[in-house]
């Protein structure tokens, strides 16, 4: 028990983190950081040496999520986004634009642009290894990744338009 | 593209390293989940240890030869236990032939001189004198006193037996009475005397057997720890190169014959474990990493030598010693609950199967740790102070005499509940052959 709770404590923050990008809220990271600390206790003694530690564990949490999303995806419907052609010049270096808010955007993104974008983005996947995770084709995480790229550039600019007319 | 690139930047930099702390509820969550995981194991345990008290509770309480005591207390069907093929006789053909009398006769001296020579002329003796006579009296009129007279001549004692059948003349009456009325009632039912007679028969088979159906043996036993896995439960880096050593056990077995073919047994053993890993390379670690704590509470990491394997994380530059020795000894107070089952073997020479479990309590917990420079003590972090072990085997039982017999068992026993964590699947059992001079009584 007592080793249980030091490393929960050691990587409970770093991976409730990675738990937050991918999930859909709040809720359901706290409920993936659950699941995914019960399998890590019960698979530990798997835990080969090789690699980090701290890797391991963040797969974990990335398989759990990707597992929650993946059962559900099917029932989910993707609402297509209008391609708008109007060019805003986005402030990418607006000091506004704080963590949270981001982390909102990714988080309000349907599950599979989601997923592809914090596989392919934050944790440097390539798309061949998505599709093998994701079982989709390359081509689908691609477009996953440009509609995902588009959808959060188009929050971005209602939001900034929403600062400068304030 | 640009911007695309852009989105990834922003995105990558503000939230890459994100960390957040949970909200507290969530390891009260999975510290509620994994204690309760934990404790699914148990119950099946406890749920047999249960059983087994009670039964051997119930066997001592209601022994099986329950129905053998009901006989003895009815002094008319004594008789009937006693010289059963004459009385039979007696009964189903109705006939009075004095040959009969005087087999039965023949029969009954025997008991009554074994009896007196033992100088113990009590009640039931008595019984069986008096009920004997009457029953010659019965089955033939003709010529009583001349066998009456011939019975007492056979007697090395007559004196004793005038005696005893003076003293409980008054009881005679009574026995007649009943002698009467079970005869009357068997000979109206003949089927039911055809029943009780089978039944008798067995009741005696097993008297005869389970006679003595409590054992004690003193028993002692030399043990080979080993391990189903070859690893290590002090350090992952030791698998490999963990050796079982001989150990010993010694204690009491109990023992309780249920019937001809099954016993079951129990008893307190102490018995001891032995590993024992050689030539292994010692380094200096800051962190624990082994399930071990030394009594000077420094810290140690293994690796065996026969690996040509070193953890990136500890230069060899730190090893105290290549050529160290690591002893793990512990031992438990062991409460075996067996089944034995007869397999082959009527006379001295009996062979049975043995299989059941056991309740291991932790008693001595030690590591040591030696190279040519060092010697430390500690103890195993992992080890759980309850443990169980499956048992199976075999009895071979040469008995001695109608009190004492001698068995040799070799014995394997597969510990299940050994390690608390970190244990590296490290499994171990022992094989070991216990031996004893068992009394029954």
């Amino acid at each position: 028990m007592a080793a249980q709770s030091e490393i929960y404590k050691l990587y409970a923050d770093v991976l409730f983190g990675v738990s937050l990008k991918y999930s859909r809220n709040y809720q359901d990271a706290e409920d993936t950081l659950q699941d995914s600390f019960l399998i890590i206790f019960d698979k530990i003694k798997q835990y080969s040496n090789k690699g980090s530690f701290e890797g391991w564990l963040k797969r974990i949490i990335i398989n759990t999520a990707l597992q929650k999303y993946r059962e559900k995806s099917n029932l989910e419907l993707v609402k297509e986004i209008a391609d708008t052609e109007e060019v805003v010049e986005i402030d990418f270096e607006d000091t506004n634009l704080n963590i949270g808010f981001l982390l909102s955007l990714v988080q309000e993104l349907p599950d599979k642009y989601r997923l592809v974008f914090n596989l392919y983005v934050l944790d440097s996947y390539s798309h061949k290894e998505i599709s093998e995770m994701l079982n989709i084709s390359e081509g689908t995480s691609k477009s996953n990744l440009s509609r995902a790229r588009k959808k959060l550039k188009k929050e971005l600019e209602t939001h900034q338009q929403r600062e400068q007319n304030a | 593209m640009n911007t695309d690139k852009n989105i990834d930047r922003l995105f990558r930099e503000r939230l890459e390293n994100l960390e957040a702390t949970p909200n507290k509820k969530v390891w009260k969550e999975i510290e509620s989940k994994i204690t309760k995981k934990k404790r699914k194991v148990f119950p099946f345990w406890w749920f047999s240890s249960g059983i087994a008290a009670l039964l051997i509770i119930g066997f001592s309480l209601f022994p099986f030869d329950n129905s053998i005591d009901q006989f003895k207390q009815n002094p008319a069907e004594e008789i009937i236990t006693k010289t059963p093929d004459a009385t039979i006789e007696s009964f189903v053909k109705e006939s009075f032939e004095t040959k009969i009398v005087q087999k039965r006769e023949k029969e009954v001296t025997p008991i009554n001189q074994k009896k007196i020579i033992k100088n113990k002329p009590n009640n039931r003796l008595a019984i069986q004198v008096n009920s004997a006579s009457k029953e010659i009296k019965e089955t033939s009129n003709n010529d009583v006193s001349a066998i009456k007279k011939e019975f007492f001549k056979k007697e090395k004692n007559p004196a004793v037996i005038e005696d005893v059948l003076e003293k409980t003349k008054e009881n005679t009456v009574i026995i007649t009475k009943n002698t009467e009325n079970s005869k009357n009632d068997k000979v109206s039912n003949k089927i039911d005397i055809k029943k009780l007679i089978e039944d008798t028969k067995e009741e005696k088979k097993i008297e005869n057997f389970v006679k003595k159906s409590w054992s004690i043996a003193p028993v002692f036993a030399i043990l080979n720890s080993n391990s189903f896995t070859n690893t290590s439960p002090i350090h992952s880096g030791l698998s490999g190169s963990t050796k079982g050593k001989s150990s010993i056990s010694y204690g009491v077995q109990i023992a309780y014959q249920i019937n001809e073919k099954w016993s079951i047994q129990s008893g307190l053993h102490m018995q001891e474990m032995r590993f024992k890993n050689n030539h292994i390379t010692i380094i200096s670690s800051s962190t624990n990493a082994s399930s071990i704590t030394f009594n000077s509470d420094e810290t140690f990491a293994f690796e065996s030598n026969s690996e040509a394997f070193f953890d990136v994380s500890s230069s060899p530059l730190n090893a105290i010693s290549l050529n160290g020795e690591l002893a793990q000894n512990y031992s438990y107070y062991e409460v075996p609950l067996e089944i034995k089952y007869h397999l082959i073997g009527q006379n001295k020479f009996r062979t049975h199967l043995i299989g059941g479990f056991s309740t291991l309590f932790l008693k001595e917990n030690q590591i040591r740790l030696s190279t040519p420079s060092l010697s430390e003590e500690g103890k195993a972090t992992n080890l759980n102070s309850i443990n169980f072990s499956g048992n199976l085997g075999l009895d071979l039982n040469y008995t001695l005499n109608t009190n004492w017999s001698m068995h040799i068992n070799p014995m394997f026993k597969a510990q299940l509940n050994t390690f608390s964590e970190n244990s590296n699947d490290f499994s171990p059992f022992n094989i070991g052959v216990y031996t004893g001079v068992k009394y029954s009584f």
